[in-house]
């Protein structure tokens, strides 16, 4: 590694630097979207008008990310579904309360509460964190033609990577599943989150580092 | 990697290097970022090792989602049930503090009024100036000079019409320089006011047109009123929502 760094390669991720990671360089912010909103404000519109076939439109189109948002931030994925469909409920109950702008991030909002409350609630009562990773028979979800070697790799990444992110403090972890693993921008984190941009930017920042801290010992999973 | 790499390592900063990761980052830092990384191994492995951590977290799988969100008629029927019970409740407490509100006051007021009356200080005076004279002379007799005060107000009517402090101070006056006129009935038409069938009939005492003319202590009328918001607002925060629904007949 070192050779390899002191041999220009340094230089060469220097430089490589400047090119970022897409995501990071546009803030994080996936397509999606202007289409997307205009649809979901319309099904909004209809669902206050009392039509439930909308809202469940809705429901429709975002179930997956809140799920997949959710269940990084409740490691437990029935928790993880209990959070979801309270949040969804919440939505329903607080339609009129909708100001317009983004649906996805005023339900990312409404999840994560739901999340907090259901950490709140697992604070109380501890539970074992991740427990598919921790059961034989369930098998993350892979390619068909990745190795089994390969498999057997990223399952272990993932278990000790997620151990690691139930470590992180709930802010920190928060901002990173948002921004890493939904691609959320910054703008629409801080919204969801009720701070700063330059907060939201700290935690993430702070985040990946305490990440690779608590990673130290397994840091060969992670390198090529 | 040598000792003295490792002791200039511990001296960079770290959250720079992650924030030049994270895009976060001016023209000048990006350069000392780039600069340091160039120099040190470890700074450049932190880089290379946040790029891997992002990666592997945003490919981390997710178990499939165990059960369909869509939200049954029940459900909706449900949940629009809790919103109502919510807004009934919130009515509820609105219209009970309201309601508390203007019990409190008019308690406070009914207090105040009260204890003026007992103390027999001047308290509603402040309320009521344009009647001023017409309650000095008729509320305030009992503390008035006993010599002859009651019987001037009784006797002259046009003296106990002027402005109080007129009337305070031109009691003894009107006294010593026109004694005759303590005693000395005043029937003129013009202090009558219309509708006064005693007086304009000549069959009844002066007095008695006087206190036609100023009508009601106005101090029991400032009773009356705070005592009226009190049962007011205690009607508001205690009718029940059912009989109030009767009594608007829906």
């Amino acid at each position: 590694m070192d050779e390899r760094v002191v041999d220009g390669q340094v230089v060469t991720e220097a430089s490589g630097a400047d090119q970022l990671p897409a995501d990071a360089a546009s803030g994080g912010h996936r397509p999606g979207d202007a289409a997307g909103q205009a649809i979901d404000a319309a099904l909004v519109e209809e669902a206050l008008g009392g039509r439930l076939e909308a809202f469940n439109q809705l429901v429709e189109r975002h179930q997956d990310h809140l799920f997949a948002l959710v269940y990084r931030l409740v490691p437990d994925r029935d928790q993880a579904a209990d959070a979801v469909q309270e949040a969804f409920f919440n939505a329903y109950r607080n339609l009129a309360s909708f100001r317009g702008g983004s649906v996805r991030s005023w339900l990312g909002r409404i999840a994560i509460n739901a999340a907090m409350d259901i950490q709140r609630a697992r604070r109380r009562r501890p539970s074992q964190p991740y427990p598919e990773y921790d059961d034989d028979s369930w098998q993350p979800p892979t390619e068909p033609d990745v190795e089994p070697e390969s498999k057997a790799l990223a399952a272990e990444r993932s278990k000790v990577l997620a151990r690691a992110l139930e470590e992180l403090p709930a802010d920190q972890r928060s901002c990173i599943v948002l921004f890493d693993v939904q691609g959320y921008g910054y703008d629409e984190i801080a919204e969801i989150m009720h701070v700063a941009v330059g907060t939201v930017k700290s935690r993430i920042h702070r985040g990946r580092l305490t990440l690779r801290r608590a990673l130290a010992s397994n840091r060969e999973l992670f390198r090529g | 990697m040598d000792r003295s790499t490792r002791a200039s390592h511990a001296s960079h900063d770290e959250l720079l290097i992650a924030r030049l990761y994270g895009g976060d980052v001016d023209d000048r830092e990006r350069a000392r970022a780039v600069e340091i990384m160039a120099d040190c191994p470890d700074c450049a492995e932190l880089f290379a090792d946040l790029g891997a951590i992002a990666e592997a977290t945003a490919s981390m799988p997710v178990p499939a989602r165990p059960r369909d969100f869509m939200l049954t008629e029940e459900d909706a029927a449900r949940l629009r049930r809790k919103r109502r019970g919510w807004q009934v409740t919130f009515g509820l407490g609105l219209r009970r503090s309201f309601g508390g509100s203007l019990a409190a006051l008019g308690l406070a007021g009914l207090m105040l009024t009260s204890a003026a009356s007992l103390l027999g200080q001047t308290t509603s005076a402040s309320l009521t100036s344009a009647n001023a004279p017409e309650r000095f002379a008729q509320s305030s007799g009992p503390n008035f000079d006993s010599q002859g005060a009651v019987g001037l107000a009784a006797a002259s009517p046009a003296a106990a019409s002027e402005p109080a402090p007129a009337f305070a101070a031109g009691v003894t006056a009107a006294l010593a320089a026109n004694p005759a006129a303590a005693t000395t009935p005043t029937t003129d038409a013009a202090n009558r006011v219309p509708g006064d069938v005693a007086g304009d009939a000549g069959g009844s005492p002066p007095i008695q047109t006087e206190t036609a003319a100023a009508g009601v202590d106005p101090r029991l009328l400032w009773l009356l009123g705070f005592a009226l918001l009190f049962a007011i607002g205690v009607a508001v925060a205690l009718l029940p929502q059912r009989l109030r629904r009767r009594v608007r007949g829906r």
